[in-house]
């Protein structure tokens, strides 16, 4: 299932841990034994991987965000959508499956490569600057362009394959039994991608295993026995497939493919090193003597000679509020100058923590190479002491005091980035300070013009900040930096003039004349008119309204078109949203048509509100864990594993039932009743622990708890869309445009899900409210299948 | 190349024809009549023709009836006091610190803009300020600032409301300068200049695809208008903001340098200011400090006297040499004058003549 890459992706990364899978296996045990399901095991396997490489690589290329990823996710599961459903309408004219099966396989194999390769060059070939972020016009084309082919056609298989597989008697039982096979095909890929191939293998490498796989399936797996009989055209094309893959790989045809993609991708710089990391890419590259780390395409630092007045001015000015700073955190974003400035402070020790080793493996390989300070001081200083590990996490888990925090992330932009600028968070960060402790951060400003979108932005979190710490200065610029203490905290131009030059470090742009720039009045009071209008909202764990204030400032240069959506949502009350949720007993009035008709509607409802409703659930889930636990990759893993789990144990029980139920429309009643229950009962735990109601052992159990949620909602999910199918048949006999037409209903569900979900509806209403719109969704569905049922 | 621009222009011009909200309106200086209530823009080389309720490329002129109106007079949306060194100008009143003073829009959509909060808006998507050229002038004897610098987004496209602060400006004493891109059209220039006192222009790149492709200009208008400086003899400052990978090839300054060697002279103070990732180029890496200078390198080879580097706090060539005795007379660090030794415009140390604004 497509939108299960978002999932993945969402999560940064892949997914799944091992034993998991054994039981879903040898359930399904039987089905294995016949090969064509192998083949349908490596279709699901071969979509996932392609679905995962290609965003990364897009995402890249695009440099992008939320909302860039929004759009090509898009496009991918309208392209698949497209393909199934176009499947299922062609489908009596194509006269030869099996060699259609086998063509659009191959197809996929050499079309995922190719892929790979145009994302990395379509820049540099329709001479783009490299380093421009693209309007969403074309970010919509090229992307659609560069995966139409795989998506379409892998969409086009999952039809395809339901017919191979059908049974004339129980037609929806084909269905149940691909659904399932691809699951574990999905399951297979997360796990493979996480542990074996992102770690050691680029994507160009990565493309050409998937297609030998794949072609190894067409020559080996799929109808075998049938080789005698066939065409040799067919064959020798299944041969020639298998032999120039493997050749490709053998020879390191792949290796050369992808140095030569990357130096055009990165054209005018000399790579030194590219590495692949479950958070993402990270690539070293040299300019003249600059050497540039980039993460995900952004510069993440650069050495020699960073940024020198951001790194002065970001460390030294709030540490002129402390006395004598001698320990100070730093919240990634350390490396190439920050650190260094700390390092001038003779007593001052350092923890810092990044989340993704690739970072600092990278920067440990560079310092091998060439010394570049402020590099090299950084990564040999014995006072620096680096912990590879969530922030949050790292602060909720030390004994440490601090006069000084830095959070050196730059945008609350996600869900993820933003449990370090709630009001939780803080709290914890003040139980970890000393006396006269700081925290500092910085985000987006002006000195010029504060739009409405920086204005909300640094408004909600100088009001989270001031719920917090009795004193909060805002220091305007470029960047606006905010330190807060529960120390009084006085702009004494004079005072920290002296303990400037008290402190005799050697600045090359920190003078008292510069800080009295800084700190001139004329900005403060200029500032604080601004933001004399401001809302003053407060940015919490479950309610991280930030996130959604930080995509609409992203929003307004990267897309400025889309600028009416934010405010629409902005300003839209919640029971408006509500009754938006309703919007599916808008098929009420329906229920006079025939019953086949209604039924049908209802039913795509029911598949395409589960694939929102799961999106939601599990990003749920993804939150309330990051919250209370932190970033743990393993468990995001283990999340995404159970779900997936859950779905294939559903849509195996379900199917195996199938054949013999004799009230499928009860039965898919039921599974919506559990899921409201479900929603229900999720931000009722979250509540109960969130309040601390729970004895203290509760605390342990809950992220138990959490799994278990995902694993019931995915069974849920996965039960759910073999009825759905039996009782589409049950209308209208044609087993392939039921399957396609429904599973572009789940995928379509399902990206909704994840866009609506972590940029509007969880940042704009809170996780209750927002289980409550869902709620209303599955609601009205419950209702049009009682309507369903009555008119039986 | 050109074909992009004219789409640009046109799109933009067609998508502008919906209602404008009420503003107080200042008949445009420069723009001719033509059939059906249209009229032609002659501000700057755009040239844009409009139709009536249409609005020019900069998203601030408006055809109303036949009648070309600027939507910005006496309007800022930004009005701060910085130093003069941040503009940069580093050869007018060193130490000194500037009124500045910006509208919403522009004539180009350079996708490193600094200032695109203001710059890439139009006037009534932000909040702005009532202030005509009398209260301007006003506020800017009240901060006791001897400078009101039209700057941030760009000048020309406010043109009547700079010309008639600055004709005011001058009649009170102060001084005006215009931190501009230069692409203005020669007529509209030609008036303005008597009244200012120096004019800093961003000369983007030498390469008349980059000006199409990434700032939706042209090069050839923007060396016009730096002839134009010259044979006007006002003092002028050139920025050139060296962008990795898009404009810092060593041919094309090398070039750039000959050229302004040939048509501007050798006194013309020439800036290579670092890039620091913005706006729709946020990928691209801060320039290498060495690519900077190299490009100081090739200037200096080219003759100039007078080339710095910019945006590398505590760099020597942020500072001025004279090129008579070598001597470092002005000292700069940061936005700072640490040290100053230049008397009545000439060098302290030998008496050299250092061109610019001085007292």
């Amino acid at each position: 299932m497509s939108y299960r890459a978002v999932f993945c992706l969402s999560a940064k990364g892949g997914s799944a841990s091992g034993g998991l899978f054994i039981f879903p296996f040898l359930l399904y045990n039987k089905i294995m034994n016949k090969k064509l399901n192998w083949s349908l095991l490596i279709i699901g396997f071969s979509g996932m991987v392609a679905q995962i490489i290609l965003l990364r690589e897009l995402l890249i290329v695009y440099l992008g965000n939320e909302l860039s990823l929004g759009i090509i996710l898009g496009n991918w599961l309208i392209c698949e959508a497209a393909g199934a459903f176009l499947a299922g309408q062609l489908m009596k004219k194509i006269t030869r499956k099996h060699e259609a099966f086998i063509y659009l396989q191959l197809l996929f194999s050499a079309v995922f490569p190719f892929s790979v390769i145009s994302i990395r060059l379509f820049k540099s070939v329709l001479h783009m600057n490299p380093g421009e972020i693209l309007g969403p016009g074309t970010v919509f084309l090229s992307s659609l362009a560069l995966i139409i082919l795989p998506s379409f056609i892998h969409g086009f298989l999952f039809t395809l394959s339901c017919k191979m597989k059908e049974k004339k008697d129980e037609p929806a039982s084909s269905i149940g039994n691909v659904y399932v096979l691809e699951t574990l095909g999905n399951i297979t890929a997360a796990l493979l991608l996480t542990y074996l191939l992102i770690p050691r293998f680029h994507s160009v490498d990565i493309a050409f295993i998937t297609s030998l796989i794949i072609s190894f399936s067409c020559l080996f797996l799929v109808f075998p026995e049938s080789i005698a009989n066939q065409r040799p055209a067919l064959f020798a094309v299944r041969l020639f497939f298998f032999l120039l893959f493997l050749s490709i790989l053998l020879l390191r045809g792949s290796e050369t493919l992808h140095r030569f993609s990357i130096e055009k991708q990165w054209e005018g710089q000399k790579i030194l090193s590219y590495e692949n990391s479950v958070y993402g890419n990270i690539v070293s590259a040299q300019m003249e003597e600059q050497v540039i780390v980039y993460s995900n395409a952004h510069p993440a630092f650069i050495s020699p000679f960073p940024d020198i007045e951001s790194c002065e001015e970001i460390i030294h000015i709030p540490l002129l509020f402390h006395p004598d700073p001698q320990d100070a955190m730093i919240i990634s974003g350390g490396l190439g100058g920050f650190l260094r400035e700390l390092l001038h402070y003779p007593k001052m020790n350092i923890d810092y923590t990044e989340l993704d080793p690739a970072i600092i493996k990278t920067a440990f390989q560079i310092d091998k190479r060439k010394r570049l300070d402020p590099l090299h001081s950084e990564l040999n200083s014995e006072r620096i002491h680096y912990h590879l590990v969530d922030g949050r996490l790292f602060l909720n888990e030390t004994s440490s005091l601090y006069d000084a925090v830095f959070i050196r992330v730059s945008l609350p932009a996600e869900l993820q980035t933003n449990r370090l600028f709630t009001k939780e968070f803080f709290l914890k960060a003040k139980s970890r300070m000393k006396k006269n402790g700081l925290l500092v951060l910085t985000l987006p400003g002006s000195l010029n013009y504060l739009t409405d979108p920086m204005k909300s932005l640094n408004g909600t979190i100088r009001s989270t900040l001031r719920s917090v710490f009795s004193s909060v200065v805002v220091i305007p610029g470029e960047t606006n930096i905010f330190v807060s203490s529960d120390n009084a905290l006085d702009i004494n131009l004079s005072r920290l003039q002296n303990r400037l030059e008290e402190r005799n470090i050697s600045h090359q742009i920190l003078t008292p004349f510069h800080l009295s720039l800084k700190l001139d009045p004329i900005y403060q009071e200029w500032f604080n008119s601004e933001m004399k209008k401001v809302p003053e909202k407060i940015n919490r764990d479950l309610h991280p309204v930030s996130v959604f204030q930080s995509q609409s400032y992203l929003n307004s240069f990267f897309y400025p078109g889309r600028k009416n959506i934010f405010s629409w949502f902005k300003n839209i009350s919640f029971v408006k949203i509500l009754s938006l949720f309703f919007l599916p007993l808008a098929l009420l009035p329906f229920a006079i048509l025939p019953q086949r008709i209604y039924s049908r509607g209802v039913i795509s409802a029911a598949v395409f509100s589960t694939g929102l409703a799961s999106m939601f659930f599990n990003m749920a889930i993804m939150l309330l864990f990051q919250i209370f636990y932190g970033y743990i990759y393993s468990w995001i893993s283990l999340f995404i594993a159970f779900f997936m789990a859950g779905i294939s144990l559903g849509g195996a029980v379900s199917t195996r039932k199938i054949t013999d139920m004799k009230n499928p429309q009860r039965a898919i009643s039921f599974i919506q009743y559990c899921m409201l229950l479900m929603l229900l009962a999720l931000p009722a735990a979250a509540y109960a622990f969130n309040a601390s109601v729970l004895p203290s052992f509760a605390h342990l159990l809950f992220r138990y708890i959490l799994l278990a949620f995902s694993l019931v909602f995915g069974f849920l999910q996965g039960y759910e869309f073999p009825l759905a199918s039996k009782i589409y048949t049950l209308t209208r006999r044609e087993m392939e445009k039921t399957a396609g037409f429904l599973y572009a209903c789940d995928l379509m569900g399902g990206f909704i899900g994840g866009i609506l979900s972590t940029i509007f509806l969880i940042p704009l209403f809170g996780l209750f409210q927002s289980c409550s719109a869902i709620f209303a969704l599955k609601s009205a569905v419950v209702i049009l299948l009682l309507f369903a049922q009555k008119n039986r | 190349m050109r074909k992009t621009v004219a789409v640009q222009i046109l799109l933009f011009i067609l998508l502008s024809s919906l209602p404008s909200p009420a503003f107080p309106e200042q008949e445009a200086l420069f723009y001719k009549k033509r059939d059906n209530d249209e009229v032609q823009c002659e501000l700057c080389p755009h040239r844009c023709m409009l139709s009536d309720g249409q609005r020019g490329f900069c998203r601030v002129r408006l055809n109303r009836n036949g009648v070309l109106y600027s939507l910005v007079f006496g309007q800022p949306c930004s009005v701060n006091v910085g130093p003069i060194e941040k503009a940069p100008f580093y050869h007018f009143l060193p130490g000194s610190k500037r009124l500045c003073v910006a509208t919403a829009g522009c004539n180009m959509r350079c996708t490193y803009c600094q200032n695109w909060e203001i710059s890439q808006t139009s006037p009534e998507d932000i909040r702005s300020y009532d202030l005509p050229p009398e209260k301007l002038v006003e506020k800017a004897k009240s901060f006791g600032v001897p400078t009101i610098c039209f700057t941030y987004s760009e000048p020309i496209i406010f043109y009547e409301y700079m010309y008639a602060t600055s004709k005011l400006a001058l009649s009170e004493g102060l001084k005006t300068t215009m931190v501009s891109n230069g692409f203005i059209n020669q007529e509209p220039m030609k008036k303005l200049l008597p009244y200012m006192s120096a004019v800093k222009i961003d000369l983007k790149s030498f390469s008349e695809s980059f000006y199409q492709d990434v700032c939706a200009g042209r090069l050839e208008n923007v060396l016009e208008t730096l002839r134009l400086l010259k044979k006007e003899g006002k003092h002028f400052e050139i920025v050139v903001l060296v962008i990795p990978t898009l404009n810092d090839s060593s041919m094309e300054i090398l070039k750039m340098c000959q050229w302004i060697h040939e048509n501007l002279g050798d006194d013309v103070p020439l800036h290579f200011t670092r890039f620091v990732p913005a706006y729709k180029l946020t990928s691209l890496p801060m320039t290498p400090v060495q690519t900077l200078e190299k490009a100081h390198s090739l200037a200096k080879g080219c003759g100039l006297n007078y080339v710095y580097i910019g945006n590398v706090p505590g760099h020597m060539f942020n500072s001025t040499y004279c090129p008579s005795c070598k001597k470092r007379i002005v000292h700069r660090s940061g936005y700072e004058i640490k040290e100053l030794h230049i008397k009545k415009g000439k060098c302290a140390f030998c008496g050299y003549d250092i061109p610019g604004v001085w007292e």
